[in-house]
């Protein structure tokens, strides 16, 4: 109980350090600051499927485990993390393209997505307008709003500048909105 | 629109905090750099009520317990695979330690004992392996001979000569010599 306490007020680049010296404690807290956060990014980012992702979470500590030293001391851990597990599903996608591309589907997202966004509840149309972003847009925008990350953290997670990723969050948030009230203008003119 | 010079971080906040109504006029004016209306302040603002409840209701569970434990099952056996090799290493550089701590010393014996023998018979003899022969230069040039125009003055005319040039070209001749031509004519006074 008194490592684990000690252990919390760590930072995340110490505990690193442990860990390479074969610290199970700090490889237990690292895990618990994180494996929340990067299931969650992995599951939205991966359509939902939770095994997938926890696929990807697994190879991603073992990444940790085996190579310790990949990490890069100069950069902030949490924006390490991020990046490595934004270059996995970076690979899933381009592997997923191929792998239709091969199978001869072409993906037509937009053909009956008007229709069926028309027919969905506000979450649902939520669910689908996010599945739908291009797989950078998607990272930068669940980076953004459900882990909470700065601009200057996911401009070093995706590689891109702060203007960039300022001006592209604006016109998704932008698209957003009004994709999300036209939804509204719709269901009040039916209830009418 | 230059998006260095805005702070989106503060348009996001007061997006969440405020509605358009409320915002003072300075508020306004940074607003509108990012919107061109109060409908469009608006719907951004509704929309980002909806992704906050929508991240909410579709929340995603953690992990299952289980990749914990093999995880750390992993990180057990990685640690005790690299100190099985660690000790394998340690106890090799341990032998080849002895091993050149041996040789050295052994060296070490050998560089006494023939010391100790090639000191007892010797003998210096210094002999000279090199002659060297003085030599002077046999030609010096002590003088140098410089030729060198020298300016020659042309008078136009000629010098005349004055009379007393020309008397004292008289009185010049001797009796001496006068004597001396009679003598070379004659040749048989005597």
């Amino acid at each position: 109980m008194f490592f684990k306490s000690k252990l919390a007020r760590f930072p995340d680049e110490e505990l690193m350090r442990k860990i390479h010296q074969g610290s199970e404690a700090a490889f237990t807290e690292l895990y618990t600051r994180y494996s929340n956060s990067l299931m969650r990014y992995f599951t939205r980012m991966l359509w939902n499927n939770r095994a997938m992702a926890e696929d990807f979470l697994h190879d991603l500590f073992l990444k940790i485990i085996h190579n310790p030293l990949q990490f890069d001391a100069n950069r902030k851990f949490s924006t390490w993390i991020y990046s490595v597990a934004n270059n996995m599903c970076k690979n899933e996608y381009r592997k997923r393209q191929n792998q239709l591309r091969m199978d001869g589907v072409v993906e037509n997202q937009s053909r009956d997505l008007d229709k069926e966004l028309d027919l969905m509840s506000a979450s649902d149309k939520l669910t689908m307008l996010l599945e739908t972003l291009e797989e950078e847009d998607k990272t930068i925008f669940l980076l953004r709003y459900e882990e909470e990350l700065s601009i200057s953290q996911i401009s070093q997670i995706v590689f891109m500048p702060e203007g960039t990723v300022k001006s592209r969050l604006f016109y998704l948030r932008k698209s957003l909105a009004f994709e999300l009230n036209e939804f509204k203008m719709i269901l009040n003119e039916k209830s009418i | 629109m230059k998006e260095s010079e805005m702070d989106f971080d503060a348009f996001e906040k007061l997006v969440q905090q405020k509605p358009y109504a409320t915002l003072s006029p300075a508020e306004v004016e940074f607003v509108s750099q990012w919107v061109t209306s109060e409908q469009e302040y608006e719907y951004i603002r509704s929309s980002g009520e909806k992704l906050t409840q929508w991240f909410r209701i579709n929340q995603v569970l953690g992990p299952d317990d289980q990749l914990q434990k093999r995880l750390q099952k992993q990180l057990r056996a990685v640690h005790k695979r690299e100190s099985f090799f660690g000790k394998a290493i340690k106890v090799g550089a341990g032998y080849s330690l002895t091993a050149i701590l041996f040789a050295l010393a052994g060296w070490w014996l050998g560089q006494l004992r023939s010391n100790e023998s090639t000191t007892r018979g010797l003998q210096t003899v210094y002999l000279k392996d090199t002659v060297f022969v003085k030599t002077k230069p046999d030609t010096v040039f002590l003088d140098k001979i410089i030729y060198r125009d020298r300016p020659f003055v042309l008078t136009v005319g000629a010098k005349k000569e004055s009379e007393e040039d020309s008397k004292g070209a008289v009185k010049g001749v001797s009796m001496k010599e006068k004597e001396l031509d009679d003598l070379l004519v004659s040749g048989s006074e005597r």
